[in-house]
């Protein structure tokens, strides 16, 4: 069911409103040399000296774990400050979105982490697997950081299988074009498609789907949802057909009509004109993955009349939402990145040092949970290991509620004090000695 | 979903001890945060396959739905919830009419609500563009917001930041369409199924069963096959 008002989230929102205002003038590099506990209870940015604006920057943070705004609304919102005026910095459109980027994710982190560590789910979920959510134009090393912070690599079956490379079969070319994956635009109906190359094993299958180029002009459908039902009746009418006995393909269909498995595609033609789109395929081309040159021609010319279809089963191991794709990028070439949750490489790669994401600014790189069978399979522990929870408890004696947000000032101010680098200044605001009015 | 174990002693305490298991917070935990895995893994699907369709910079949606989605546990139920404005909008389908947040430039509400008509314009908002002056259509209405000359800024100053490459944006180009309201169509798919959601917590409350009881278990769909 839905609710008509947003489901706070409970967890993340509370981590957040807790939060006691840090104006500093200290830049992030002295900042993270705080300890932990004081970073995470904290709302600060670097350079910030005003209480006030801070103040701002957290209630727009809040409004969104509410589920109250958008991100771009709160970004809106904070760029209209008019304190903010004279700091070009924060009022940038790059900077107010990384701080508040980084703000909620560490939030809505938090929150995860923290159900993560319920002791019946680390028995069914103990570990997790580091993976790239999101693409990004220049990512980081994270294999480099994971291998230099002692993690382990594991074998990465799929992406290094012959799957991954460009097939071909009586002139039909089964293809994975991973850097166009999830750019190309459905729009176009696939009409009166049928089979021409089928190619399966246990963890997937590879449809090609070719008609009369003149049918699959001029078309226009409503969306991946509509294309997903063509998708299902080409399959159910013609995949039963061509498949015939074969009891592995056959469950596959079942597991398709059952909606057990994702749909993938790629899609040579876009939604341009047809001729428009074969000019854009062959330009695209020339950076799919794994391509020899002298494959580029026949490809190219088959690409725009046909479609090649990824079903990803879900219950693989490897299925990671909607494509086994992203195993197939740069970051996975040393390996997959798993660990047991109770294990400090997880701190370890943080340039936050905290046990969860996001572990640096705009990384893009999330965590997957790996079940037990899973965690059993890949040796990380035996059927009867326990992985320890930990719980990020306030190491100044007070526990993450609204409520006691006064108690969490006292312990900071004590803390800062007791340090020789605070003082109060205000309510809910403690400054560093040596920040600014 | 069918569980069968063997029993040692009393099989009646041995179904009791099962039963108890089952409507404790222990298996409402793993339910809870079974459903939502299940639900993050659906958004990170629809995030890799639905970039916008006019290309450009990617907003990143679904990805922030999938970070955004939580469970909670009130009393018998679970609740797994996406705290991301315009998942209910999205599933539902509906109107969004101008006028609900405030305006930046007038301090007013919204007359109009602004859509991108370039990819240049995703993920930002009006006031990200200098220089956008309004396209005015039959009637006196406005249609749309478009590049004015001199638009491109190539370096930040005490007016604003650096915005947008030198020449990046060409005058007279339609950024934004201007518009009263939006009428969404529903769109169940942002939501894994129900029967989805309802496999996968049983398979996973069966698996934790058999953890702690021994035994095995089966999904009405690990029973099914052969299907031609």
């Amino acid at each position: 069911m839905m609710f008509k008002e947003p489901i706070s989230m409970s967890r993340a929102l509370e981590s957040q409103v807790v939060k006691v205002m840090l104006p500093t003038h200290l830049r992030s590099n002295m900042l993270a040399t705080l300890p932990i506990e004081i970073r995470r209870r904290s709302m600060f940015i670097a350079g910030e000296q005003s209480a006030d604006v801070l103040q701002r920057v957290n209630d727009a943070i809040v409004d969104v774990l509410r589920g109250n705004q958008t991100e771009e609304g709160a970004r809106a919102r904070l760029q209209a400050l008019p304190d903010l005026l004279d700091n070009p910095r924060l009022q940038s459109e790059g900077r107010a979105r990384l701080i508040l980027e980084t703000n909620i994710d560490m939030a809505r982190g938090y929150g995860g982490y923290q159900q993560s560590q319920d002791v019946d789910v680390l028995s069914e979920f103990p570990a997790w697997e580091l993976y790239r959510a999101e693409e990004r134009k220049e990512p980081r090393d994270w294999p480099a950081r994971w291998a230099e912070a002692g993690g382990v690599f594991f074998p990465d079956i799929l992406a290094n299988s012959a799957n991954w490379t460009i097939k071909r079969k009586n002139d039909m070319i089964v293809f994975l074009n991973d850097k166009e994956y999830g750019k190309d635009r459905i729009s176009w109906l696939l009409a009166n498609a049928y089979l021409q190359s089928l190619e399966w094993n246990d963890n997937e299958m590879r449809v090609q789907l070719s008609d009369q180029i003149s049918e699959l002009q001029g078309q226009r459908h409503n969306g991946l949802r509509g294309v997903e039902e063509q998708l299902l009746g080409v399959l159910t009418r013609h995949g039963r057909k061509a498949l015939g006995n074969d009891y592995r393909a056959a469950r596959w269909i079942e597991r398709i009509l059952s909606g057990k498995l994702s749909l993938g595609y790629n899609q040579g033609a876009g939604h341009e004109s047809f001729h428009e789109s074969l000019d854009n395929a062959q330009r695209e081309n020339t950076t799919t993955r794994g391509m020899g040159q002298g494959n580029r021609d026949k490809f190219s010319s088959y690409s725009c009349a046909s479609w090649a279809i990824e079903l990803v089963d879900k219950e693989s191991p490897y299925y990671s939402g909607g494509s086994l794709a992203t195993l197939a990028n740069s970051d996975y070439s040393a390996g997959r990145m798993i660990a047991l949750k109770d294990d400090p490489i997880w701190t370890e790669i943080s340039a936050f040092g905290l046990p969860y994401a996001p572990f640096d600014y705009n990384s893009g790189m999330d965590l997957r949970d790996i079940d037990r069978d899973e965690a059993e399979a890949l040796g990380l522990l035996d059927s009867g290991d326990v992985v320890q929870p930990e719980r990020l408890g306030f190491n100044l004696g007070v526990e993450a509620h609204p409520s006691a947000t006064g108690s969490i000032l006292d312990a900071l101010v004590d803390y800062y004090v007791g340090q020789g680098i605070g003082r109060l200044v205000g309510e809910g605001a403690v400054r560093l000695i040596g920040g600014g009015s | 979903m069918t569980i069968n174990f063997q029993v040692e002693g009393n099989p009646g305490e041995a179904v009791e001890r099962v039963r108890a298991f089952l409507v404790s917070d222990s298996m409402r935990n793993i339910a809870g945060y079974e459903g939502q895995r299940t639900v993050r893994e659906h958004l990170q699907g629809l995030d890799q396959t639905r970039a916008n369709r006019m290309g450009g910079r990617r907003t990143h949606y679904y990805g922030s739905a999938r970070r955004a989605t939580e469970y909670v546990i009130e009393g018998e139920d679970i609740i797994i919830s996406i705290g991301q404005v315009g998942m209910k909008l999205h599933f539902y389908g509906g109107t969004v009419t101008a006028g609900k947040n405030i305006s930046s430039a007038t301090g007013q509400p919204t007359k109009y609500l602004t859509i991108p008509a370039s990819p240049a314009a995703y993920g930002h908002s009006a006031r990200d563009f200098p220089n956008l002056i309004v396209v005015w259509g039959h009637g006196g209405k406005p249609v749309g917001l478009a590049v004015a000359e001199e638009a491109n800024r190539a370096g930040g100053s005490h007016r604003g930041p650096k915005l947008v490459k030198r020449g990046a944006l060409v005058p007279g180009q339609m950024m934004f369409w201007l518009k009263e309201s939006v009428t969404m169509q529903p769109d169940p798919t942002v939501l894994p199924t129900s029967e989805t959601l309802g496999e996968n917590i049983a398979d996973r409350v069966g698996k934790a069963v058999v953890r702690r009881f021994g035994g095995t278990s089966e999904t009405a769909t690990d029973e099914g096959g052969d299907a031609s």
